[in-house]
């Protein structure tokens, strides 16, 4: 188990349904290079903790900026159970990404780096990705 | 920074449907404010402003038949997936009233810092300046090609040209420094043994002791009558 969160009000939640693209944090906002989802996911902790890895040893000169955190808990029942009994237990936490998230970013690294670090993130990733630029206005 | 002189017409319809139609149209929605006059909602051609991007200016004269009024780029809202641009924002400004815009901040050189094993890291992409519209430049080249290990550029240190004064930002704030690498862990994080498997509730109670034993007593419980119903089959 990777990160989750310190705190929360209820252990289990509902599924929902992921509608639209991200209205919010759908830009570059810290680094100068972004990864920008392309389509709707729950990505699990420690899918994000393999990303960080990856993305940590493929610019180890850059800084990283990671800007999803798993806030969802997902629960799944025990193999073999029988129909009811109630919601399962907490099995892992995700988070919640919209097309158009800038899931990760990277600063301090020239172009060609961002790009090959962030292929190697985006093959950690069950999601269509992009890399992205910074816009400066 | 010149003046970039626009086609513009007015745009009579407002809210999203009339938007889309206009975007259609392969033009985009804009709208102009300021100098303490009335709002004026406007239509600018696609090409037209990706001619004005291209020249890296932010004055734009609006040509409106045979008016013109000068103004300044204030914001532009993107589609965040197709990059399209969808709106822009408009100030009108008066070539001899002083504003207010940001200024793009890049750098020149390569840090002599990162040969001793520290990291670049730009702190400010873009400033907050006050000048006449005339005298506003395009962005602040800085060159930090003599800047060491531990050292930074602060915004007293910007090259402001003559007229051009920085706003908001305090003179020690750092625009850029090369600092020493943080390490950086490669190993994937585990939480330690022994440590909550679970966030903590709040307004939660918390479990007393036996109260853990009872609950997984009573979630095997209904296991025992699935086995049970199983023998009567």
């Amino acid at each position: 188990m990777a990160t989750m969160p310190k705190r929360v009000k209820f252990r289990k939640s509902q599924r929902g349904k992921i509608r639209g693209v991200a209205q919010r944090g759908n830009e570059v906002s810290f680094g100068e290079f972004g990864l920008q989802s392309l389509t709707p996911a729950w990505i699990p902790a420690n899918v994000i903790e393999a990303c960080r890895v990856a993305a940590v040893r493929g610019a180890p000169e850059g800084r990283l900026f990671i800007r999803i955190f798993p806030h969802k808990s997902v629960t799944s029942t025990p193999e073999e159970t029988r129909m009811g009994t109630g919601k399962g237990e907490p099995d892992y936490w995700c988070a919640v990404v919209k097309p158009g998230t800038v899931m990760f970013e990277l600063g301090g690294v020239d172009e060609t780096t961002a790009r090959t670090t962030f292929n190697h993130v985006a093959h950690k990733l069950p999601i269509k990705v992009r890399m992205v630029r910074r816009r400066h206005r | 920074m010149e003046f970039i002189k626009i086609e513009v017409a007015r745009r009579e319809a407002k809210g999203t449907t009339a938007s889309r139609r206009v975007r259609r149209e392969g033009r985009v929605p804009a709208v102009l404010y300021g100098l303490g006059r009335p709002n004026a909602d406007l239509t600018i051609a696609h090409e037209e402003l990706e001619r004005f991007f291209a020249t890296g200016s932010k004055l734009i004269e609006l040509r409106l038949g045979e008016k013109a009024q000068q103004a300044i780029l204030r914001d532009v809202q993107h589609d965040p997936l197709t990059d399209a641009i969808t709106h822009v924002d408009l100030l009108r400004i008066d070539e001899n009233h002083e504003i207010e815009a940001a200024v793009e901040v890049t750098f020149k050189g390569v840090a002599k810092g990162l040969s001793d094993g520290g990291v670049f890291e730009s702190v400010l992409s873009q400033v907050l300046v006050r000048s006449t519209p005339a005298r506003l430049p395009k962005a602040l080249v800085v060159d930090v090609s003599g800047l060491a290990l531990n050292q930074a550029i602060t915004v007293k240190d910007l090259p402001l040209p003559e007229g051009v004064k920085v706003t908001r930002h305090k003179p020690d704030d750092h625009v850029c420094h090369v600092v020493v690498q943080k390490v950086v862990s490669l190993e994937p994080v585990v939480p330690a043994e022994g440590g909550p498997a679970e966030p903590e509730r709040i307004g939660g109670k918390k479990p007393e002791e036996g109260e853990g034993e009872e609950a997984a007593a009573a979630g095997k419980a209904p296991a025992k009558k699935d086995e049970k119903k199983d023998a009567k089959k």
